[in-house]
């Protein structure tokens, strides 16, 4: 098929033994080799996966084992659902100012920026999933927290009365 | 006058350089080739600007799905063997040769112990469409805790992935980090894709 043979016989009178052309097809044989490398190529898994190491802290049983951390360097981000996250600052007197943000680039991220430049590396983000947020937004946490290059963080249990609060963050806007 | 003839040139491509390539690429596939295992859920994984590759060595992952389903993936075979003889030995659970085989075979499961003992009983036909209800790892019921003891018994320097779907809620999550604490495990990895890190920062 690929090669045409275009020895010419030669005129007649002395008969030749007849030459035989060695060379193979390898024509057929790329084909399928091909055909091979696709499939393989294709079966096998094509979207690598990348991770990140995640920590918890251990519970901490006795209340005076709790490491000591000032209240203003640390922010607190509830996760709620429909993706709206909550923040808090404790503020010097105990008070604190109870905000309702959400995921966008002007929203969590402009927050934790503000309060990056306001505290500095002590800053301490506390995180806290309620029962209705979805996995993504606690990932997105973390991201978020990676791009911005804070490194402290802790994943804590939503407490009753961050529920509350979330609770009468949600009445006085309806 | 004679004609003068036109040289007729062979047409003929010397395919062997071709062909040796396409060989040594088709068994550069063939070796480094991980062939994709059907799973029994679909996991939409959320995205993270982490560039750490996930590689399935050495570990066991758990898997929530969208549905909230918790499932046990241990990629590795010869673990799946020790895991399931050691688990059938401390749980009590009477397991046939044949049973351990298929579970030899399954490399993610999910679901509770008993639907698991009557799951290895079936044919590798009926395996693939069988009902899988997630392990339970609650705490009046958390079966996953002994997997996971089991596995970190039979291989204490395994380490512990999470792969959970987008959707998924967070006390399913929240569940399973329980457990992992319940079993002193503090660090494990999280399954991502890549995202760009927005540049303007």
């Amino acid at each position: 098929m690929a090669e045409i043979n275009t020895g010419d016989g030669g005129k007649g009178g002395k008969k030749r033994s007849k030459k035989v052309s060695t060379k193979v097809d390898m024509t057929p044989m790329v084909d399928l080799a091909f055909l091979l490398i696709t499939f393989f190529m294709l079966a096998t898994t094509l979207t690598k996966q990348q991770k990140f190491d995640f920590g918890v802290p251990p519970d901490i049983k006795d209340p005076k084992d709790q490491p000591e951390l000032k209240a203003s360097n640390a922010i607190t981000l509830i996760l709620g659902k429909d993706d709206l996250v909550y923040w808090y600052v404790m503020n010097q007197d105990g008070s604190t100012d109870f905000h309702e943000t959400d995921f966008a680039e002007d929203g969590i991220r402009a927050t934790l920026l503000e309060r990056k430049k306001a505290v500095g590396k002590d800053l301490n983000v506390v995180i806290k999933p309620m029962k209705d947020s979805k996995y993504k937004n606690l990932i997105d946490i973390i991201d978020e927290l990676a791009i911005l290059g804070i490194g402290k963080k802790a994943l804590v249990e939503a407490t009753p009365d961050d529920i509350k609060l979330v609770q009468a963050e949600n009445a006085s806007v309806n | 006058m004679s004609k003068v003839k036109t040289k007729r040139h062979s047409i003929s491509l010397d395919m062997t350089a071709m062909c040796d390539m396409a060989f040594l690429l088709l068994t550069f596939f063939i070796l480094t080739a991980k062939m994709k295992v059907p799973e029994p859920a679909q996991f939409d994984v959320p995205s993270s600007v982490s560039t750490q590759k996930y590689e399935e060595k050495n570990l066991v992952r758990i898997s929530i799905s969208s549905d909230d389903r918790i499932f046990l993936t241990v990629p590795d075979q010869t673990l799946r063997r020790e895991m399931i003889d050691a688990y059938s030995n401390t749980f009590k659970v009477n397991l046939s040769d044949q049973q351990k085989m298929a579970f030899e075979l399954t490399e993610t499961f999910g679901m509770q112990r008993s639907d698991l003992v009557s799951y290895l009983a079936q044919s590798a036909e009926v395996r693939k469409k069988f009902p899988q209800s997630g392990i339970p790892a609650d705490s009046t019921n958390n079966e996953l805790e002994q997997w996971i003891a089991t596995a970190t018994g039979v291989r204490p320097e395994l380490t512990i992935a999470i792969k959970g779907d987008k959707d998924a809620n967070y006390s399913k999550f929240g569940e399973v980090i329980a457990t992992l604490k319940k079993r002193r495990i503090y660090a494990f990895s999280l399954v991502t894709t890549l995202e760009a890190k927005p540049a303007n920062l």
